[in-house]
């Protein structure tokens, strides 16, 4: 594997969000293909911040300036990748639940659904049931993905899975939650489908979501 | 009386066991642990679990559900005591009610375990993260601490008379509100709620966990037993 793209590795985890665009470029001028450069170079980085999150190795912070690494990489590289489906793993439609205005752990699981080749649409804070549906629809999406921090707002995520249900794409869309008080048996209690726990998890088990729906 | 408590409540608490007139055995946990339901939990059922080796039989909790956080404890003897409540506002307020919505609300104990502090430490977590991660990261993670509030509509400060003197409260909630950007009111509530918990009053708003039971919330957001 090219140097540069070790380096791009190495300065994402570190959160060296300058270095990470300038080897990026680097590795455009060396000729380096864009969808190599983000497949072998940005994600690999990001996965292993991923992976050191969910084993506490590293916290919020670390994270979070990873993110903003990489972004500044994939910024570069936007331009030169084509919207198919090697960048496109699938769509996702997020937001925290009604009531609720809590969103850091949902921006944070957006950079790192991003981070994967997602296509995230953020619908934000305070998000009506129906409102995931008509997106989830508008978009074509394959998740909604809902956050909830608050037990008193957490029992609108069954709102919107029977919203799904009464809807078109009952049999499409997949529904991802999360949240501090949220828990599997929760998460089976409403009829959701994926709980996860943790921002990095969320991205993993959304990609490979998609990865099983587009095969 | 044995009685676990979060430390938001401690001025509230001294003043309902004065007007008690009661010497209650009370254990503070501290207000952070509001941030981590799941080291609540751990906390909680450590401080149960050395009540009940002494021997107490019934434990009174100054919490609502918390996130959770109270979700999993259990006793193996003791009947826990505790208000039907998801959080402490409606014992700030004196009674249950449905909140108003996107409000940051503001009590003397949240102000001065959690909020005060939040602020006053803010240059340090800026050095400290300057000097991990460089001044630049450090900027962008603290202008993402600055926008953790920028979806509420307002701050709110709820007082209740002979706890703390208004004047000073809304000196440090309105500068908390003016650091959050938000427009600032109060409302005053009253000890009732807390005063009847630990009177020992017992009727719909309060929940007794039989030992080796636990409450949590069905699918419909009631708290049960379980």
């Amino acid at each position: 594997m090219s140097e540069v793209l070790n380096q791009i590795s190495e300065m994402l985890q570190k959160g060296k969000m300058k270095d990470v665009a300038a080897l990026t470029q680097q590795a455009l001028d060396e000729g380096i293909d864009a969808l190599i450069i983000l497949n072998e170079g940005l994600m690999p980085g990001m996965d292993v911040i991923g992976d050191k999150f969910k084993r506490n190795a590293i916290f919020i912070p670390e994270v979070l300036i990873a993110a903003r690494a990489m972004a500044a990489g994939t910024d570069i590289l936007r331009p030169l990748l084509s919207a198919g489906s090697e960048t496109q793993k699938g769509t996702v439609i997020l937001g925290t639940i009604k009531d609720d205005l809590h969103d850091i752990g949902k921006n944070l699981v957006r950079m790192m659904m991003e981070s994967k080749g997602l296509n995230v649409i953020d619908l934000g804070t305070n998000v009506q049931p129906q409102k995931f549906v008509d997106m989830a629809i508008e978009h074509n999406a394959d998740i909604i993905a809902c956050s909830a921090l608050l037990t008193t707002t957490m029992v609108y995520i069954k709102d919107v899975v029977e919203a799904v249900k009464a809807s078109p794409i009952a049999d499409k869309v997949k529904i991802m939650i999360g949240g501090a008080p949220i828990n599997q048996s929760f998460c089976d209690s409403v009829g959701a489908d994926y709980y996860t726990p943790d921002a990095p998890t969320a991205a993993q088990t959304a990609l490979a979501i998609c990865e099983n729906m587009h095969v | 009386m044995y009685i676990i408590a979060c430390k938001v409540f401690y001025y509230e608490i001294q003043y309902v066991i004065k007007k008690l007139n009661i010497n209650p055995h009370i254990i503070f946990l501290e207000q952070f642990l509001h941030d981590n339901p799941e080291q609540l939990t751990i906390e909680l059922q450590k401080t149960i679990d050395e009540l009940e080796l002494q021997g107490v039989t019934e434990i009174y909790l100054c919490y609502g559900l918390c996130g959770r956080g109270i979700a999993k404890v259990r006793t193996r003897k003791a009947t826990i005591i505790m208000p039907k409540v998801h959080d402490c506002i409606s014992l700030f307020m004196g009674e249950i009610l449905e909140k108003e919505k996107n409000i940051f609300w503001l009590t003397k104990g949240w102000m001065e375990y959690s909020q005060l502090p939040f602020l006053k430490y803010k240059e340090k977590r800026f050095l400290e993260y300057k000097k991990k991660y460089g001044e630049d990261n450090a900027s962008y993670l603290m202008s993402l601490e600055d926008t953790w509030l920028s979806e509420y509509q307002s701050a709110k400060l709820i007082y209740w008379d002979h706890v703390g003197e208004l004047k000073e409260l809304e000196e440090s909630a309105k500068y908390i509100a003016e650091k959050a950007n938000l427009p600032y009111s109060n409302i005053k509530g009253n000890e009732k709620f807390l005063f009847d918990l630990l009177a020992g009053v017992f009727d719909k708003r309060f929940i007794k966990i039989p030992p080796g039971n636990y409450i949590d919330i069905n699918g419909d957001g009631e708290i049960i037993i379980f």
